[in-house]
């Protein structure tokens, strides 16, 4: 029990880390500047599965003893706006609040921009 | 197996095997990276065209792009992608259009205006560089077309 101090609840129990892992870049991601929302796709898009529960839209991945992300949005972006510049907040944003949760330095955070939303267009 | 071994062993020394260096891992270290979908390319030019005076529609593609576009709508992809066909490699991107140019407007110009405004946009708002972009144009829309097209009358009484 003792023998992994570093991360105990991890070691017990991965899936539901990993489901709360997930549930913290989700909020983080829809908080962020510029997110329509989570570009989640029914058909096997990419998703993290725990017991009994799926959150959509995200995939969580530890390799080399760090968490790493890919988050899947819908980003709301005006015309001309640079859409990587505007996928920096959420990059930092979930980054942020996945490193509060697990209270260790976090990965690679990949921002997939699935589709776009303009913002002279109604919701 | 003798004969794998042999080739292996006979790789010149001089190749050199190297890890492939990705944009993304240049631009971002390790903090990771952004992908822009295709769809996200075709919809940015999908709106850079209709923006242009002139350019009355963008029409659907042929078979096998009505069955993609099926398969867009299937998967949640929009309407504004559609009739816009992009292929984006790493740095650049390539887009095809079929229009309906309003009857009157001068086709060179308003295809200047599109090639212009496309690639100023994907560029800006994807980074990626427009190298073609390739416009069909398949009709002229004039007004009165509306009228012969749309009769007011209902048209189903072939037989009674």
């Amino acid at each position: 029990m003792n023998a992994a101090p570093d991360a105990p609840d991890e070691a017990a129990d991965p899936l539901r880390a990993d489901i709360a892992i997930a549930r913290a870049a989700v909020s983080a991601t829809r908080a962020a500047p510029g997110v329509e929302r989570l570009a989640t796709s029914v058909l096997g898009g990419a998703a993290t599965y725990g017991r009994g529960e799926v959150v959509r839209g995200v995939t969580v991945r530890h390799e080399r003893g760090a968490v790493h992300l890919e988050v899947h949005v819908t980003m709301r972006i005006a015309d001309a706006h640079d859409l990587r510049a505007a996928a920096e907040p959420v990059r930092a944003s979930v980054r942020h609040a996945v490193e509060q949760l697990t209270a260790r330095p976090v990965g690679r955070v990949d921002i997939a921009i699935d589709d776009v939303v303009f913002e002279s267009e109604g919701a | 197996m003798s004969e794998l071994e042999q080739r292996d062993t006979q790789l010149p020394p001089e190749v050199e095997i190297r890890p492939t260096v990705t944009r993304e891992a240049d631009q971002a270290r390790d903090l990771g990276r952004t992908t822009i979908a295709d769809l996200v390319v075709a919809k940015i030019a999908g709106r850079a065209t209709r923006e242009v005076s002139g350019v009355h529609e963008i029409v659907t593609q042929g078979v096998g792009s009505a069955i993609s576009g099926l398969a867009q709508r299937v998967t949640g992809g929009e309407r504004s992608a559609q009739g816009v066909n992009v292929d984006v490699g790493e740095h650049e991107a390539a887009v095809d259009l079929r229009i309906v140019v309003d009857y009157g407007a001068s086709i060179p110009q308003v295809a200047d205006a599109i090639r212009r405004n496309v690639s100023s946009r994907v560029r800006a708002m994807t980074g990626l560089t427009v190298k073609e972009v390739n416009i069909d144009v398949v009709d002229l829309f004039t007004a009165e077309e509306t009228v012969t097209s749309q009769p007011a009358v209902a048209p189903q009484r072939r037989v009674e």
